[in-house]
């Protein structure tokens, strides 16, 4: 991020390359399919735009981050939370290396976790994708959405408890329905 | 995807976690939006280069006028470069440049030098009213030569009156016409052996001759081997 901040364009591309994938599935799990690409999108121009504000004692992933949830936030105060991601399999990539059947499971856990995503409350949906999709810490976290750790932690036990009910619950019914 | 890491929450529901992975969320962003925000980044990358132009201007601009300001405030300094050694080019240059300006004096001298002897021989002969029409004719030639002294080639006229006097012609009426005599000789005739004799032929005319001996003296010692004109040294014998 250093190096970009001095002009060097090649450096932005490995940064892009190492981050995109992961961020705009944090918003694809968050929002709408519809706004998913602007979110994403103006995640990067800020990004860019706000380079020298840059620190470099701060780990550019959660400096990143913490773009992504400003974004996010401005995003739930003009559309409000209602805004949620819908479970659509089908327009997910297949992987061509996996069997037919191994793709059906996928992608019918996949559609059981984004159901189960939407139905935690925002904080707890947020919380949990930074630990997973970005890899942040507990304390990064806590940076990024601007809160203590111990709390950041019962987010954490709250939503992963949820979701496992909920998965629990319709990956039985998926499977007894397919059975 | 972190369940290595010390902080690790919540064992307990690393199946969680684990069937997160196992769905394999691989989603991406499209391609055009890929191209967009790369070439908002290239373009913010140049923009960073260009921001810093006007400011390397700027300190160039400071660095150039202090410069000048020190150059030309500090002592035993000048803004003239230090001249190369002259060449025998560029020495003859200046004499060119008064040749190439004494042409058009010659054009007006040399009529005006064709009738002088002829009036001379008239008035030996005592026509003098042929002499007094001839007489005419030379004055305008006369009052030219005056006021060709304030233009930049009125230094060159001696050359030419030098010139006309290596051909025969009488130098008292050449002396009067090309430049009034000078006590004593300027630098810029005593560096020219033609324009120093010249001077002194002028002097001699004015008969300023204690002048005109001294000249000739120190005209002797700077050009020894420079052949000085019957004339004058006969004008000029105690």
């Amino acid at each position: 991020m250093e190096r970009f901040r001095d002009g060097h364009a090649a450096s932005f591309e490995r940064l892009y390359e190492r981050h995109r994938g992961p961020l705009y599935r944090y918003f694809a799990r968050q929002a709408a399919k519809d706004n998913v690409d602007d979110l994403f999108q103006e995640t990067w121009l800020r990004l860019i735009r706000s380079k020298t504000r840059y620190q470099p004692e701060a780990p550019f992933r959660a400096y990143l981050y913490q773009i992504a949830h400003s974004v996010l936030v401005d995003h739930y105060r003009r559309h409000g939370h209602a805004s949620r991601p819908q479970a659509n399999p089908t327009l997910d990539p297949i992987d061509a290396s996996a069997g037919p059947e191994e793709n059906y499971e996928a992608g019918t856990l996949r559609c059981a976790f984004v159901a189960a995503l939407g139905s935690l409350p925002a904080e707890q949906r947020e919380a949990f994708l930074l630990h997973e999709e970005a890899g942040l810490t507990l304390e990064q976290i806590a940076e990024v959405v601007g809160t203590g750790r111990e709390t950041i932690k019962s987010r954490l036990r709250y939503g992963t408890r949820r979701l496992r009910e909920a998965l629990s619950r319709d990956l039985s019914v998926t499977t007894e329905d397919h059975a | 995807m972190n369940s290595t890491r010390d902080d690790q929450p919540l064992p307990e529901l690393e199946e969680v976690r684990k069937a997160y992975r196992d769905a394999g969320f691989n989603d991406e962003p499209p391609a055009h939006v890929d191209a967009f925000i790369r070439a908002a980044a290239k373009r913010e990358s140049k923009r960073n280069l260009n921001d810093y132009l006007p400011s390397l201007a700027m300190a160039a601009t400071v660095v150039l006028a202090l410069g000048l300001v020190l150059r030309l405030t500090l002592p035993g300094r000048d803004l003239v470069a230090p001249t190369a050694v002259p060449t025998a080019q560029d020495a003859a240059a200046p004499r060119l440049r008064v040749q190439e300006q004494a042409a058009p004096l010659e054009d007006i001298a040399a009529p005006a030098a064709a009738i002088v002897p002829v009036a001379a021989d008239a008035a030996e002969q005592g026509l003098q009213e042929r002499a007094e029409q001839l007489e005419e004719v030379v004055a305008p030639a006369r009052a030219g030569a005056p006021a060709a002294a304030d233009t930049p080639i009125a230094a060159s006229a001696p050359t030419a009156a030098g010139a006309l006097e290596r051909e025969g012609v009488a130098s008292s009426a050449i002396g009067r016409m090309a430049a009034p005599a000078s006590v004593p000789c300027t630098t810029a005739e005593r560096s020219d052996a033609d324009l120093w004799l010249a001077c002194i032929a002028a002097q001699i005319d004015a008969e300023l001759l204690d002048a005109a001996r001294s000249e000739l003296e120190e005209f002797r010692l700077a050009f020894a081997d420079y052949p000085v004109p019957v004339n004058i040294a006969q004008a000029l014998e105690p």
